[in-house]
């Protein structure tokens, strides 16, 4: 690159030069100290605090006072500006002989300081993790992964400007995590994902009438115990994802905006599977785009609600007997359906059902745009079906992947002898 | 009514005239502060930027608009490509447009340069960067001593001992990293498998000595002269111990 004939850079105002610092490892900020008077003392004024493990399993024991002694300055020298983010995180070690960081002492720091965003991934983090930080009135976002250890949320919680709750593999007691939640009213997004919650008692509940983005990861290996219900009462909610086996029960309150679902479920043993996973489909039957991911028909399709507004719909399997049916039976719920997305591999075995001669209506009338993301040999009737039926299709897209150049051109072959009902429609193969 | 197409005229310091749809305009919030505030109607003045930068930073606010609002059939991997090729300009540009997208408050144009200049300082020393930006030093040799032993714990960072974590990087990722790291340690996790070819590319330039990472992290690390060790037990398979000049 060309280089200015002068030293521009470092007129630039100091505010500029500290988020250029933001970019960089700590290290490597606090090593432009020595770049030229003018840059000595710039990187104390950053906003962003990162500490990895690179940077920690790099200090040998000579420096670790030397290292304290810079992270007591930096967090709490008295004029400070307030801090934008203070993450830690993949810090293996930190709490050994050889390290024995007071984290707990630098949490508190960074809240005094007004801090936005806190970032902790660090293991036994709920042994540390200071009351302070569940009263603080700066922040906004707060990740957290405990590593399996418990986070105790004390009685006073109150998040007042929370926006974004992000939980992972962290454990939660009794109706802590309830408490967490009613207590932060503003919050938009939250997540948890592989937490544990012990001595769950009869539900997960949540109510948040600001909550526009919920993501609940359930790890079926880590959680047993599915005899609990799910209620969801987030009437403002924009973006859902779930993934966990189906439980004993679902209330999803009428989500009017809801945009977006991410939905991915196994089938449970218990007998009334069928019922409970309907009501979790009924209760996002506003939703425009839905992704999901099944492996057995586990919805009873005579129960299914209508998705007036879904206009696009993705779904992955395993594969199962009759799945071909299923399928064309959910798409009657899908009247306004524009593009449609499968990926369903042939599972050997597998019984194919006689399509259904009556026709769905988005078939006719909506469906544009057709994706088969993993194009494998059985599932040319359904493509089939589509061609014939799809009256107003304009892109067909085949996936081909794994199959040889052979094969491929004998689909494809197969593929143009087919009938097309619409004219416009093209067929795009990749 | 039109208020999908409505323009918003801007003047430059150097006179020039831009008229730009409102949506690609109020990406900068100092814009859409003066647009909603004023007058609608009139020319908004844009005092500290030229007719040149302008153009550059319209072209950005528009790309990223329609990227958006789906208009630009564009995936995010392509996006991010087109704003690296963004910017690949000279040093003045560049600086310029640091400049002008702090005056203008567009954050993500500001991120994305202030990002660019960083990594022109990664990795460097000091003298390097001094080079790149064309800096004085201007400290005594007393004061470069005194910065030096306020943050110690950083300098003997720079060339001295220390210890590299590497986990789960690819080979030419693993292999840039050994070749930057200033370090002389490294840890190789427990189920990181070091690819030969990479080692040796690096054998005549660093003297590295390879500990293994134990599964317990509280065991003291092992140093390994290693030849072929447990294959699957988790534990890395090195096919020689290699030593070089540092």
């Amino acid at each position: 690159m060309a280089m200015c004939v002068e030293d521009r850079i470092s007129s630039f105002p100091d505010h500029i030069l500290c988020h250029i610092l933001s970019f960089l490892p700590i290290e490597e900020a606090v090593r432009t100290s020595i770049i030229s008077t003018k840059w000595r003392y710039l990187f104390a004024s950053i906003s962003t605090i990162k500490f990895d493990g690179y940077l920690i399993s790099g200090l040998t024991e000579r420096n670790l006072d030397s290292f304290k002694n810079f992270v007591d300055r930096l967090l709490k020298f008295p004029d400070q500006v307030s801090l934008d983010c203070f993450r830690l995180n993949d810090i293996i070690s930190w709490n050994d002989e050889d390290h024995n960081f007071d984290v707990s002492d630098w949490i508190c720091a960074a809240l005094c300081r007004g801090v936005k965003e806190i970032d902790l991934d660090l293991e036994n983090l709920g042994d540390i993790l200071p009351a302070l930080l569940f009263t603080c009135h700066s922040l906004v976002t707060l990740k957290l992964v405990a590593v399996g250890s418990e986070i105790k949320v004390p009685s006073d919680v109150c998040l007042g400007n929370l926006k974004t709750l992000q939980l992972i593999n962290s454990e939660f007691v009794g109706d802590s995590i309830h408490r967490l939640i009613s207590n932060c009213h503003v919050l938009e997004d939250l997540a948890f994902i592989n937490c544990d919650f012990e001595y769950l008692r009869e539900e997960v509940n949540i109510q948040s009438p600001s909550l526009k983005r919920l993501v609940l990861v359930f790890d079926l290996v880590e959680f047993e115990n599915i005899d609990y219900v799910v209620v969801i009462n987030a009437p403002n909610l924009v973006y859902f994802q779930y993934t966990d086996t189906v439980v004993k029960g679902y209330t999803l309150t009428n989500m009017k905006c809801l945009e977006k679902a991410h939905i991915n479920i196994w089938e449970s043993d218990s007998i009334d599977c069928e019922t409970s996973a309907t009501h979790l489909i009924q209760g996002l039957r506003n939703v425009r785009f839905l992704s999901l991911t099944t492996d057995e028909a586990i919805f009873l399709t005579n129960r299914l609600p209508i998705f007036h507004n879904l206009i696009e719909f993705e779904y992955d399997s395993h594969g199962f007997d009759g799945i071909e049916t299923w399928l064309v039976e959910f798409l009657h719920c899908a009247p306004n359906l524009e593009t449609l997305t499968l990926n369903f591999p042939d599972v050997a075995g597998t019984r194919r059902k006689a399509l259904p001669i009556e026709v769905p209506s988005c078939l006719s009338f909506h469906l544009k745009e057709i994706e088969i993301s993993c194009f494998e040999t059985h599932i040319i009737e359904m493509v089939s079906y589509f061609l014939d039926n799809a009256m107003v299709l304009e892109n067909l897209i085949i996936k081909m992947k794994g199959m040889t150049v052979t094969q491929k051109t004998k689909v494809i072959n197969q593929l143009l002898q087919l009938l097309k009902s619409s004219k416009k429609c093209l067929i795009v193969i990749l | 009514m039109g208020s999908t197409s409505t323009k918003i005229k801007l003047r430059t310091s150097d006179q020039k005239v831009f008229e730009v749809e409102k949506a690609v305009a109020v990406q900068s919030q100092t814009i859409k502060y003066i647009y909603e505030n004023g007058c609608p109607d009139s020319v908004i003045h844009v005092h500290s930027v030229s007719g040149d930068i302008l153009s550059k930073i319209l072209d950005y606010c528009k790309k990223h608009v329609n990227s958006a609002a789906g208009k630009e059939d564009i995936s995010p991997e392509e996006l991010y490509e087109w704003d690296a090729n963004f910017v690949k300009v000279d040093q003045n540009t560049l600086f310029d447009l640091i400049l002008a997208a702090n005056c203008l408050k567009i954050e993500s144009l500001l991120d994305l340069t202030c990002q660019t200049v960083a990594n022109m300082i990664k990795g460097k020393r000091p003298e390097e960067i001094r080079t790149t930006f064309n800096i004085k030093n201007d400290y005594t040799i007393e004061a470069e001593e005194a910065v030096r032993r306020e943050n110690k714990w950083a300098f003997d960072m720079l060339g001295g001992v220390g210890t590299m974590v590497i986990e789960e990087l690819a080979d030419d990722t693993m292999s840039k990293c050994v070749t930057n790291a200033k370090s002389r340690v490294c840890v190789i996790a427990a189920n990181q498998i070091v690819m030969m070819r990479s080692i040796s590319k690096l054998a005549n330039k660093k003297s590295i000595d390879v500990y293994k990472q134990p599964q317990n992290p509280t065991t003291p690390r092992i140093k390994e002269s290693v030849k072929q060790i447990n294959v699957g037990t988790g534990f890395i398979e090195l096919f020689f111990h290699f030593k070089c000049k540092m």
